[in-house]
């Protein structure tokens, strides 16, 4: 029985030595010689010749330096895993996705592309947002979980909202969106962090915020033009704007220069006559030269300029249809865009 | 029969050394030198024994140049004797004992005659059956970390800190025993006395555990730990413990989640909970998959109750899923005249799906969408529950291909999409860019990229380009780059120019040392940004 054992073992011992030449499974078929030299089976870095950069996980950064242990657990090479979190626990919770490139390289953990991160992300960074901690909007217990912030100013300056007094935001009503009037690239609130923009306070709008504000009132003022301007808009004489039907938009005809001068009335084109382009452009001086009463805009005359002779305009337009009439309004009426067609 | 066995070993021994012959002279050659060891190749070592010497030939005669000090069938490892200078290719002699003597040997002792190849391989097997069932392996960091943050503006100059260490000690002296441990520390200059408040303000302990293997199958856990199954949930106080049956591995977790506050201790917090992974594993493909169930109260009232999937596979050639869902089971429904009433539901809260695909062997593309909702702790911020953002689902898509045009040159297009119901408009950007890596001559990579984007407040161009290059064998790293970004902010009537200068550099000073310091100035029409972040690290 002894020797039945004996013979058994040799048999097997034979085949073992056959079976298990290779440690690194079944599917690996790369030269002994590539890590191995005659002194043994360990690594010898000394003929160590494989080129990771060939496998679907090419080394790169802190990667290289490591010891292939560390990822490959077993002599079967190929059981290593490839996918970060196979390696390096998620302290984001889960929320920062799965890729750990998109915020580190395999050089350093150092986050060193904040502002990228922020230009692909729902908020780039500006301003005071850009000299910011990071945990002063991404708060958490661990300082490195990233929940779901908001992106309106409000989510996260409530806190300020309410605490200004002057004006006091929260009785005066003003919007919640702070970017109206301190723009997200701004470093402070004050200052040059406040902006009118929607609203320029320049040349004649230099004013003080209680020339508007009158009553303390920040928010819901109109800020239509005749809101304040209707005075003006009702003392016009020159021409009469009341009489003359001029919209009581004043940006359409007067800029912000002070004392209402100069003004054009460039929608005259579309809504009247071509004054601003075609045979009349630049043949004008004043709105007076056609309209001869100052007073009334409606009134006009083209025979000022046109030194016709009814005579003559009479036999020129005998016998053409639509009718026939020596007056302005009948121009016209058939001369919508002053040509003489 | 004991003939009958000899007869048998020697057919063997001989079917295994077949082909093989001895000489009286056996001629080798040095296949390789090191600074201690000669080592020489024969047809066979058949004949040759640990101590041998070997020869090498000069004028006619063979002088001792070469004891053996390890051998396997075909080679051997020598000590070169004093004054003796060979070189790879050198002709080496030996001289072989003698058949009998070989019979002799096999038969006193057969177990030498085991085909397995050299010897120190039979020392590694040997230990390798010896070696303890549990092998101590340690393995760690320490690293220290500035981020320094100036401007010319109003805004105040920031000088951060940060400290982490990291310790992974696996069966410490062979014993069953392991610990691993986590732990950042941070703090800002002129702010310390936030860290003198309440020391957790600035120390954050994500592990510090101790692992026990009850046997090769199961561990058992005690401490604050980072399951990796459980990665959504992140850091746990209390025991885990985890029992691996082939492709199947379950576990259950108890004890408390970290102070909501500070990230301390705080057993107010109970939870408990358990899972199931599924791994399998081809010569090309794999899937994983793991379910879990957890459990969170705040003094004894349900906080949050919920199940987080997780799954990923490469089921076809050169194609990676990874997808979790999390959802919650559990919804307090908050009626402050009638009293709360608590309800099961099934609301998910978290989806993440990703699928990348190499279609060609210049092409990959990827894609991912993910929808999450920040997790509503029904007892634990009863304060906030009526912000309205926190509730809101927010979702992305991101989409990637890069296409390798040359050996050297690469193109890439990534885009991204990300929307929160109350955000005013959805955050969407284009990138893309081209690559040229070493660049002939120089060694140095090019990137030329262009970024357009649309957010919440504004819309902007990005044109930027990158140079790298690595010095002494990749030991030293250097790169610089420019973006040129033109923001325009529609609601302020606001645009802004930025001209922005990138540098890097990274020093592995040996070889688990590093240093990399990165600036990046952001310059404006009058306000200038300057940030200096670096890093200093030590692996163990």
């Amino acid at each position: 029985m002894r020797i039945l054992s004996f013979l058994i073992f040799l048999i097997v011992l034979f085949f073992a030595g056959r079976l298990a030449d290779s440690p690194h499974g079944p599917d690996f078929k790369l030269s002994c010689s590539t890590c191995h030299s005659p002194g043994g089976w360990h690594l010898d870095t000394a003929v160590y010749s494989f080129d990771h950069n060939t496998t679907k996980f090419p080394l790169s950064g802190q990667h290289n330096n490591i010891s292939c242990r560390q990822c490959h657990t077993t002599l079967v090479f190929s059981q290593a895993k490839s996918q970060c979190v196979d390696c390096h626990k998620d302290v984001h919770e889960a929320t920062a996705g799965s890729d750990c490139l998109r915020c580190h390289t395999s050089v350093s953990w150092l986050v060193n592309n904040i502002n990228e991160i922020h230009r692909l992300s729902r908020f780039p960074l500006m301003g005071a947002h850009r000299t910011a901690d990071c945990t002063q909007c991404h708060k958490s217990e661990s300082m490195v979980r990233f929940d779901v912030s908001g992106v309106n100013c409000i989510d996260c300056h409530m806190r300020e909202f309410q605490a200004t007094t002057n004006p006091n935001h929260s009785t005066f009503g003003f919007s919640q969106d702070c970017s109206t009037c301190h723009p997200v690239n701004a470093i402070q609130w004050a200052g040059s962090g406040f902006n009118h923009n929607f609203f320029p306070l320049s040349k004649a709008h230099t004013l003080q915020c209680i020339d508007c504000h009158e009553t303390g009132t920040y928010s819901g003022l109109n800020p239509d033009c005749a809101a304040c301007h209707q005075p003006e808009y009702n003392a016009a004489k020159n021409p009469d704007h009341i009489v003359s039907g001029f919209p009581n938009n004043c940006k359409l005809c007067h800029s912000l220069n002070p004392g209402w001068k100069p003004a054009s009335y460039r929608q005259h084109d579309n809504q009247s006559f071509p004054i601003y382009s075609g045979k009349h452009d630049g043949e004008w001086n004043s709105c007076t030269d056609c309209h001869t009463n100052p007073s009334n805009y409606k009134v006009f005359s083209c025979l000022n300029c046109h030194e016709h002779n009814q005579a003559s305009m009479d036999g020129k337009h005998k016998g053409e249809a639509g009718g026939y009439s020596y007056n302005s309004a009948e121009c016209l009426r058939c001369h919508p865009n002053g040509k003489a067609d | 029969m004991k003939q009958l066995v000899v007869i048998i070993f020697v057919i063997l021994i001989g079917v295994e050394l077949f082909g093989q012959s001895v000489s009286e002279n056996l001629p080798g050659q040095v296949s390789y030198v090191s600074s201690q060891n000669v080592y020489v190749k024969f047809k066979s070592t058949e004949g040759i024994s640990v101590g041998d010497t070997l020869f090498m030939p000069s004028q006619g005669n063979l002088i001792p140049a070469l004891k053996v000090s390890n051998l396997s069938s075909s080679s051997c490892v020598c000590i070169p004797l004093p004054g003796i200078i060979l070189s790879a290719s050198d002709l080496i002699l030996a001289r072989p004992n003698s058949q009998v003597k070989q019979t002799e040997a096999i038969t006193q002792k057969p177990e030498i005659k085991v085909p397995v190849v050299i010897s120190q391989t039979d020392t590694t097997k040997t230990e390798e059956s010896k070696a303890p069932e549990f092998k101590q392996r340690i393995k760690g960091s320490i690293s220290a970390y500035s981020y320094s943050d100036f401007s010319n503006t109003t805004a105040s100059n920031s000088q951060r800190f940060r400290y982490t260490f990291s310790l992974d000690a696996r069966n410490i002296g062979n014993s069953k025993f392991s610990v691993e441990s986590y732990i950042s520390f941070k703090h800002k200059v002129g702010e310390w006395i936030d860290v003198k408040e309440n020391i957790f303000n600035a120390l954050k302990i994500y592990t510090l555990a101790v692992k026990y293997d009850l046997n090769k199958t199961t561990q058992i856990s005690a401490g604050r730990r980072i399951n990796q199954r459980l990665s959504s949930i992140g850091a746990m106080d209390g025991i885990q413990i985890e029992k691996n049956l082939k492709n199947f591995a379950m576990g259950a977790v108890v004890g408390s989640r970290p102070d909501y506050t500070n990230y301390g201790f705080d057993p107010n917090l109970f939870q408990y909970g358990a899972y199931l992974a599924y791994n399998s594993k081809s010569a090309s493909t794999f899937t994983e998959s793991s379910l879990a169930f957890m459990q969170q109260t705040n003094h004894s009232n349900t906080d949050r109750r919920f199940v987080y999937l997780q799954h990923s596979n490469s089921l076809l050639k050169n194609l990676y899923f990874f997808g979790t869902l999390e959802v919650d089971l559990y919804k307090l429904n908050i009626d402050t005249i009638n009293g709360n009433t608590p309800q099961n539901t099934f609301n998910p809260t978290g989806v993440f799906l990703s699928l990348r695909y190499k279609l060609t062997k210049n092409l990959n593309v990827s894609g991912s969408y993910d929808a999450r909702k920040n997790v509503m702790y029904y007892e634990t911020f009863k304060s906030s529950i009526d912000s309205a953002f926190e509730r809101e689902l927010r979702q992305g898509f991101r989409l990637q291909a890069s296409y390798r045009i040359t050996r050297d040159l690469m193109f890439g297009i990534q885009s991204g999409y990300r929307y929160l119901k109350s955000d005013p408009h959805p955050s969407k950007n284009l990138y893309s860019y081209l690559t040229y890596s070493q660049i002939p001559g120089v060694n140095i990579s090019m990137t030329l990229s262009a970024t357009y984007l649309e957010s919440n407040y504004m819309n902007g161009k990005i044109l930027g380009g990158n140079l790298s290059r690595d010095f002494f064998q990749g030991k030293f790293s250097t790169g610089m780059g420019y973006r040129f970004v033109d923001y325009r902010l529609p609601e302020s009537f606001i645009t802004i120019k930025q001209n922005i200068a990138e540098m890097n550099l990274s020093w592995q000073m040996a070889k688990n040392i590093s240093f990399s310091l990165n600036y990046e100035g952001t310059f404006e029409q009058q306000n200038s940004y300057n940030r200096f972040y670096a890093q200093f690290r030590k692996r163990f």
